[in-house]
């Protein structure tokens, strides 16, 4: 959310490489900024997710398996999916998960008492990042313990409406021809340089490719188990096709709209030099709230951005609990909700441990650790790809035969 | 699969039968401590390898932070071509998925 803006506007300037080693500052420069930040929250992390959840939603559902990650590689390792392969793979997943969610609550955190300074001038300590962390984590305990159907879906909707609100609102109140124009220029250049962008051979765009792209697939590789498995559960009973629509195609349209709303605002004031994104980013946490600035009622909508960060963490924290509880559990649903709480609880305390012993050096560490296991992760992914295969073949062959006879 | 019942052009029953057998039950590996309901050995690895991480980037966080930016700059630098192939296979294969749906075979 944060980066809607600050990704954008970073490619355009140069903050850190730009894609392809697009000049920075031209026309052809912002068009591609926009391009490949969809490139990178467009349909590529939505496949990772989707080819997680489809796999979980067919084995556990169709097939009665248990609902953790180990599952889905019943065709290739029979029973030993229930020995020792399958504890390493479901090890693997609860690692990549809680690190994963840690590492973004802490940076939330940082981001979240960025944006009070900002605001209210909160001096922006650590005190305050952990009460931060202390906040979302009581919150996520509470929804935790009222389930899926009470606690995530009501805070999603929460979160759905107050980041309808704000989009609106900043498609209203800011340049709205540009914005509605966005959304073609970011669609024409998310074709054009999907190619090119997702290419690895002979990359010449080290700094952006190596930093920016590579680091956001193993990063979302490392969410997958998380977002997959929370996906296949709240999906239950749709088909193939819907699923695929659901998962792929409405994220990214929505991330289109909202890219180009955020960003091309975010561009726009760079372009024109108003504000302070004019002089490129210099904290990309704040991003945001100084594209909000220049635009009427920014106490209000910065506010609305700080309060919609916390419900996007609470809600991660609480699925996420959710989610692990399920590996850990061996795939059961019904088990006590002292478990969903303990996740919860541990989640908080690694971040704000981690962020009190060691700042946003230790974060960094964890976050590496999370990336680290993203490679090992993204082989699993590639055979349950196959996987997968092996199991809607030989379903399809089975309904065949029997329809026939 | 259920051999003894006769072949039914009912699809609704057809789908309720799965295509793997297994006779693990979720849950039979579990062992139950505190009233928690926990998957041995998954919980207590993962478990003991969280609180291992956290206890040594503690006790040392400027070697833990080398190590680990080291591993990952290791792992982004020979594997970005695994990370950028994957991806794209990956959304070859849900475009494959949606465009034949589930009961087609898969070429």
């Amino acid at each position: 959310m944060f980066w809607s803006v600050a990704e954008p506007v970073g490619y355009f300037t140069n903050w850190f490489g730009t894609p392809l080693n697009t000049p920075e500052g031209t026309a052809e420069a912002a068009k591609m900024a926009m391009g490949a930040t969809m490139f990178h929250w467009g349909l590529h992390p939505w496949a990772i997710y989707a080819v997680v959840g489809l796999s979980l939603a067919f084995f556990t559902y169709n097939c009665n398996m248990p609902l953790t990650i180990r599952s889905t590689f019943y065709p290739l390792l029979k029973g030993k999916t229930w020995g020792w392969p399958g504890n390493f793979i479901d090890i693997l997943a609860v690692l990549a998960t809680i690190f994963g969610l840690a590492t973004s609550l802490g940076f939330g955190a940082q981001q979240a008492a960025g944006g009070l300074n900002f605001l209210f001038d909160i001096p922006n300590t650590i005190n305050t990042q952990i009460a931060i962390i202390f906040v979302v984590t009581i919150v996520a305990i509470f929804s935790v313990t009222k389930g899926l159907e009470g606690g995530v879906k009501v805070l999603s909707n929460i979160n759905m409406s107050l980041a309808m609100i704000l989009m609106l609102f900043v498609m209203i109140t800011g340049s709205t021809m540009v914005i509605i124009n966005g959304v073609g220029t970011i669609l024409v250049s998310y074709v054009e340089s999907i190619i090119p962008l997702s290419n690895w051979i002979g990359r010449q765009d080290t700094a952006f490719y190596h930093g920016w792209t590579v680091f956001y697939w193993a990063w979302w590789i490392s969410w997958s188990p998380f977002v997959g498995m929370f996906i296949a559960r709240i999906s239950r009973g749709r088909t193939v096709r819907e699923f695929m629509m659901a998962v792929l195609l409405v994220p990214t349209l929505v991330t289109t709209v909202w890219m180009a709303t955020f960003g091309g605002m975010g561009l726009e004031q760079v372009k024109n030099g108003v504000g302070q994104l004019a002089n490129g980013i210099t904290d990309s946490s704040l991003a945001l709230f100084q594209m909000l600035e220049n635009l009427p009622l920014s106490g209000i909508t910065s506010f609305l951005a700080i309060v919609l960060v916390l419900v996007f963490f609470i809600t991660s924290s609480d699925s996420g609990s959710l989610v692990i509880d399920s590996i850990t559990a061996g795939g059961k649903i019904d088990v006590p909700v002292a478990q969903r709480v303990f996740w919860a609880t541990l989640e908080g305390i690694i971040a704000a441990v981690l962020l009190f012993g060691g700042g946003a050096d230790a974060l960094g560490a964890l976050q590496a650790a999370a990336i680290t296991v993203g490679l090992p992760f993204t082989i699993v992914l590639i055979i349950m790809c196959f996987s997968l295969i092996i199991g809607l073949r030989k379903e399809y062959k089975m309904h065949y035969s029997k329809l026939k006879s | 699969m259920n051999g003894t019942k006769p072949p039914t052009q009912d699809e609704s029953m057809i789908k309720n039968v799965s295509v793997y057998q297994t006779n693990h039950i979720a849950g039979e590996d579990n062992v139950q401590i505190w009233g928690m309901d926990l998957h041995n050995p998954v919980f207590f690895f993962s478990t003991f390898l969280i609180v291992t991480f956290v206890t040594l980037t503690l006790l040392f966080p400027d070697s833990a932070k080398a190590t680990f930016d080291a591993s990952k700059s290791w792992s982004i630098n020979n594997f970005d071509w695994l990370f950028m192939a994957g991806g794209n296979l990956f959304v070859l294969f849900n475009a494959n998925r949606a465009s034949i749906g589930q009961n087609t075979p898969w070429w």
